[in-house]
């Protein structure tokens, strides 16, 4: 057994909180036909750097502007809500965390998953190298042609830790500290063509 | 072919000495048996080149092998079995730190054609099966993992005969997978899966170094060789516990060394 979907996912939402507070990027950039992909770099993250978040504050809900994470599918005018998009790429992962489950050797590489209502799956990898949240620790959502409701979302969100202090436990504290840029959220989400859904 | 049940698998080993004795009396057929010893390091990487695990130990292996000239090269064909144990150094699939053992059985088995070119070089072209079960042993908090390899392999070697020295030959050759299937189950954890395996390729470079002849044996040769082999991650699968799909599996990228040396005793 062990807990580390658990502890990990209120670092999901803080790193969505963080991109979510960069707006500014670059563009998306159109990756297919009704898909767009949008890349966040160093410079989204500038105003993440010296924010403090509660990680139980942060685990608790989707973050509100979750959409400035989207701003192709914005653009394209089409797409799932920010809401949504939340709900499966940060809410489920925490859905999933809180079951406890076995743990087994490495040798082959599992990636956990989540069916969704209607269709679909999320999948969860969390890439740990020492058994605690650290530098260098990987964490990451797949969307597969998910469906809860409200609209198919096909996207992948990774997110690579440099550096932190604190707590990620689900009612730690924990805050994320970028130092001359040593802190990094490499992002790529990418939304499916909607037929249903529409901004 | 390679047998699949272990009496079968068994019983091709004395079959193979019978055939090989019934052919003793013809000057053409060489039989050999060989001996080996051979450290190996292998190294598993998961997403963005992450070390998962290294295992590393000695290996010791045993082959029995038949030659027979036919036409301008030799026909041959054996069969090999490994059984050993190799100290791992990992972490489990949540990311805590694991030192176990991990149990390896291989049993291969191979045949070919050798090409005579000229006086001093020789073209061998080879096909193999090889089957090998790996349990990663169980600690107090992180179960363990089963795993069975079925893989087939194609090689093609260059041989080159030396004019003089304590050296006979040296030989490169390159080898390839060409198909294979795993087979995963961890108890409690994952239910039994099959996972076809990714494409494997790699190199060894060998010599033979006659010592000379003794009792039975026209020959006695040692055989020191070195090898590596690099595997790419496999494709995903869905896994399951308890009959119920909880993502998916696949078999990280494995980088492999072996550096050994055998005794080969011939008649």
């Amino acid at each position: 057994m062990h807990d580390k979907p658990l502890a990990a996912v209120p670092l999901f939402c803080t790193a969505l909180s963080l991109s979510a507070c960069g707006g500014g990027g670059d563009p998306a950039t159109a990756a297919a036909a009704g898909t767009v992909d949008v890349a966040l770099t160093g410079d989204d993250m500038e105003r993440a750097g010296g924010t403090a978040l509660t990680a139980a504050e942060a685990g608790s809900v989707p973050p509100a502007d979750l959409g400035d994470l989207v701003i192709g599918v914005r653009a394209d005018g089409r797409g799932p809500d920010g809401d949504t998009i939340g709900a499966l790429l940060v809410g489920r992962p925490i859905a999933f965390g809180e079951a406890p489950r076995a743990d087994a050797a490495n040798g082959i590489s599992l990636t956990r998953s989540e069916d969704c209502r209607f269709g679909g799956s999320v999948a969860i990898t969390i890439s740990d190298g020492d058994g605690s949240l650290g530098s260098g620790d990987a964490l990451e959502a797949s969307s597969s042609d998910c469906d809860g409701g409200e609209g198919v979302v096909a996207g992948r969100l990774s997110v690579v830790l440099v550096g932190f202090s604190g707590d990620f436990s689900p009612s730690g504290s924990a805050t994320v500290t970028e130092a001359d840029g040593s802190f990094e959220v490499a992002s790529t989400l990418a939304v499916a063509d909607l037929e249903r859904a529409a901004f | 072919m390679q047998p699949s049940h272990p009496l079968l698998r068994w019983l091709a080993c004395p079959l193979l000495v019978a055939a090989a004795t019934a052919a003793l009396a013809e000057q053409a057929t060489i039989v050999s048996l060989g001996t080996g010893l051979r450290y190996r390091h292998v190294e598993e990487s998961g997403a963005r080149g992450r070390r998962l695990l290294t295992e590393r130990g000695l290996a010791p292996g045993l082959d029995l092998e038949i030659g027979h000239r036919l036409g301008a090269g030799t026909l041959f064909g054996g069969i090999g079995v490994r059984d050993y144990g190799l100290d791992y150094d990992g972490q489990s699939q949540a990311g805590r730190p694991l030192e176990t053992r991990s149990s390896y059985f291989e049993n291969r088995l191979w045949a070919g054609y050798r090409f005579a070119l000229g006086e001093r070089w020789s073209l061998g072209m080879r096909w193999e099966r090889s089957r090998v079960e790996r349990d990663i042993r169980a600690t107090a908090a992180v179960a363990g993992l089963e795993e069975r390899y079925s893989q087939d392999w194609a090689a093609i070697g260059l041989r080159h005969r030396l004019a003089g020295g304590p050296v006979e030959w040296v030989e490169a050759e390159w080898h390839r997978s060409i198909g294979g299937t795993l087979r995963v189950s961890s108890p409690g954890v994952i239910d039994r899966v099959w996972i076809p395996l990714g494409a494997s390729r790699g190199f060894s470079v060998s010599a033979r170094i006659p010592l000379g002849a003794a009792g039975w044996f026209d020959h006695i040769d040692l055989e020191p060789g070195l090898s590596r082999t690099r595997s790419a991650a496999s494709p995903s699968r869905s896994w399951r516990l308890g009959g119920v799909v909880q993502g998916t599996i696949n078999e990280p990228e494995r980088d492999e060394w072996q550096l050994g040396a055998g005794l080969r005793l011939s008649w």
